[in-house]
């Protein structure tokens, strides 16, 4: 049996306006394994993207843990969830959040910055991963010169390159062609036979199809395959 | 965490929005431009007035009454002009004994024409060696060699007097040889001639024989323009001013201390309004470079709050917010100084000239100290202004910046 990278335990969220409470996750637990893929499926507003954002600690959950090697990662002080987001719990918004001054292989490299290691391979790993995703011509241009579909595969070709153990993303075939679709799809597969777990939430049935495991959401997992 | 990839960043950052950037470099190279002038002027001033208060060298002055105002013309703006005391009356002053005085010294003024006859118009001060306290020790200090240089008709000139390259000026149709130049005092002294009193004496018929009267039938052996008192320890100048008034009047007693320090408070209102300009625009600056890197730091909200989110720390966030601030401070402030320098060095001598009081420009290492003083305030305007935002904007949450996107 294979290894648990990620345990979710009872995890609650819920948002407040001024003039209601929106519950939005309602103690979720589930646990997900090392290599294996999945997929969060839903209604739009059924918390996919607060549950992953909550997996990838960029906000904390009103109630409940998230344990990666054993450590809840709510309970990390900043500088150490900063190390784990750069390299095992790495997240892909559904938003085609770039830097618009740097081109596209330095939007993909430019978590480096942040980290004291010394990338020696980092030319030769960028040129790889863009070739996976069929971004090689387009390693000089800057965002502004990219189409939708581009600068999604640019944000994942950043989380790729990070090489995490735990790969979230949101909505990653959003505004893709069927090709772009097909790229991205077949690159996820792949990860997940190369130890990586991969969460995607996700619209995209194609996608869905091709993960080990689809969850349903609905405020609670409602099912699981 | 990699320096120069940050510097990478925050210089495409800036160029990535040219105007703005421009715009606060320019806004930064203002205020270090103000700031090295004002504080230039200031250290200006107060050399000036510490040289005069050096080179006054006596306590106090005896003219001519109603000499006051001449007086503070030759000695604070070089204003060439000349006066005499009554020969009677330096009689009375030098038979009478005064409590309190150690030692005097009689000064002879004289005015050199702006006409043909005189190379240039100065004011001439002729001293007696044998008892002079005043300039002899200040040649003797601005000379690297010993000797004595006001024999044989020889003077000793100003720092701000041109000196010819045969060292020979020509005053009233006659010739003379400069054998040394004083260092800068700010002061009117620096347009003025040293000469003893044989000198004098030889500029004096030179004068007459261009038709110039200058004694109106005073013996030029007995003219005296000016006594210069020195008082004996355990006395002050105001002590011996009642003295000299209660032995003998018709003089205009001038206390040094206060002749500078009439000038120390016409110069305290300017300087503390200088301040308050330099404030000011410290301020000004500081509100706009705030209210700047404010917008820019939340503009870019959710570019940093992506960065967070691949891996960068709160304050890394800080630190590349300030090191943006500290790029457009530095080439600002650098920008700054440089168009200081251009505006104060080449025109010293017409700024100098300009200057009716005594203003004595910085040497080598105050100027290096100004330009570091003066560094200052812009070198941290762009990192205090911008701080604030960036804890702030550090601290945000990160889920919902992305989403502001």
């Amino acid at each position: 049996m294979a290894e648990i990278v990620l345990k979710i335990k009872e995890i609650s969220k819920s948002y407040r306006s001024r003039s209601r409470t929106v519950e939005v996750l309602d103690r979720i637990s589930f646990c997900a394994e090392e290599g294996r893929s999945y997929a969060i499926a839903g209604e739009s507003g059924s918390g996919k993207s607060t549950l992953l954002s909550i997996l990838a600690g960029l906000q904390k959950p009103d109630g409940g843990s998230v344990l990666y090697k054993e450590k809840d990662i709510h309970s990390l002080k900043d500088a150490e969830l900063a190390v784990l987001r750069r390299h095992d719990i790495v997240y892909v918004s559904q938003f085609q959040d770039v830097i618009p001054e740097l081109n596209l292989a330095e939007n993909v490299r430019i978590a480096d910055c942040f980290d004291d290691r010394v990338a020696e391979d980092a030319q030769e790993r960028t040129e790889r991963i863009l070739a996976r995703l069929g971004l090689s011509d387009l390693k000089e241009e800057l965002p502004e010169n990219l189409s939708g579909g581009e600068i999604r595969r640019l944000t994942i070709a950043r989380a790729l390159y990070a090489s995490p153990k735990i790969l979230l993303l949101d909505e990653p075939t959003n505004d893709l062609d069927r090709v772009n679709r097909r790229i991205v799809t077949d690159t996820l597969r792949e990860l997940s036979g190369q130890g990586i777990t991969v969460l995607a939430a996700t619209h995209d049935a194609e996608l869905a199809s091709a993960a080990d495991e689809i969850i349903y959401m609905d405020r609670s997992l409602s099912e699981s395959r | 965490m990699k320096t120069a990839a940050f510097l990478k960043l925050t210089k495409k950052q800036l160029s990535g929005k040219p105007v703005r950037s421009v715009g606060l470099i320019t806004l930064v190279g203002i205020m270090s431009t103000v700031f090295f002038i004002g504080i230039f002027i200031i250290i200006s001033l107060s050399n000036g007035l510490r040289c005069l208060k050096e080179r006054m060298g006596a306590d106090l002055m005896l003219v001519p009454l109603g000499e006051e105002v001449n007086t503070e013309g030759i000695l604070l703006k070089g204003e060439p002009g000349f006066f005499y005391l009554d020969p009677k009356l330096t009689d009375r002053f030098y038979n009478c004994p005064v409590e309190g005085i150690e030692k005097t010294e009689n000064q002879f003024f004289l005015a050199s024409a702006s006409q043909g006859c005189c190379d240039m118009a100065v004011q001439f001060i002729g001293i007696d060696e044998a008892t002079d306290f005043t300039v002899t020790p200040w040649i003797r200090e601005s000379m690297s060699e010993e000797g004595d240089y006001l024999s044989d008709l020889g003077i000793v000139v100003g720092s701000a007097i041109d000196v010819p390259q045969d060292h020979v000026l020509k005053f009233y149709g006659r010739h003379y040889r400069v054998t040394g130049q004083l260092e800068e005092t700010g002061t009117g002294m620096d347009q003025t001639v040293f000469a003893d009193m044989d000198t004098i004496k030889d500029l004096k018929a030179g004068a007459e024989e261009q038709g110039f009267q200058f004694l109106n039938g005073i013996d030029p052996e007995t003219a005296v323009s000016a006594i210069l008192i020195k008082v004996k320890d355990g006395y002050t100048p105001e002590q011996v001013k009642r003295n000299i008034r209660t032995a003998m009047d018709g003089f205009q007693i001038i206390e040094a201390k206060k002749l500078t320090g009439s000038v120390e408070d016409n110069l305290r209102g300017f300087v503390v309004m200088l301040y308050l300009l330099l404030a000011a625009i410290f301020v000004l600056s500081y509100v706009i470079l705030a209210i700047t890197f404010k917008l820019s730091v939340y503009e870019r909200a959710s570019q940093y709050a992506l960065l967070r989110g691949i891996g960068a720390t709160g304050s890394q966030i800080v630190f590349l917010i300030l090191q943006k601030a500290a790029v457009v401070s530095g080439i600002g402030t650098c920008a700054g100084l440089a168009l200081a320098a251009v505006l104060v060095f080449p025109f010293r001598t017409a700024i100098s000239s300009a200057v009716s009081i005594p203003f004595l420009f910085p040497d080598a290492l105050q100027t290096a100290g100004i330009f570091g003083i003066a560094a200052v305030p812009g070198l941290l305007s762009g990192p205090l202004s911008a701080v604030l935002s960036a804890i702030r904007i550090s601290k945000a949450p990160i889920y919902q910046s992305q989403r502001s996107l």
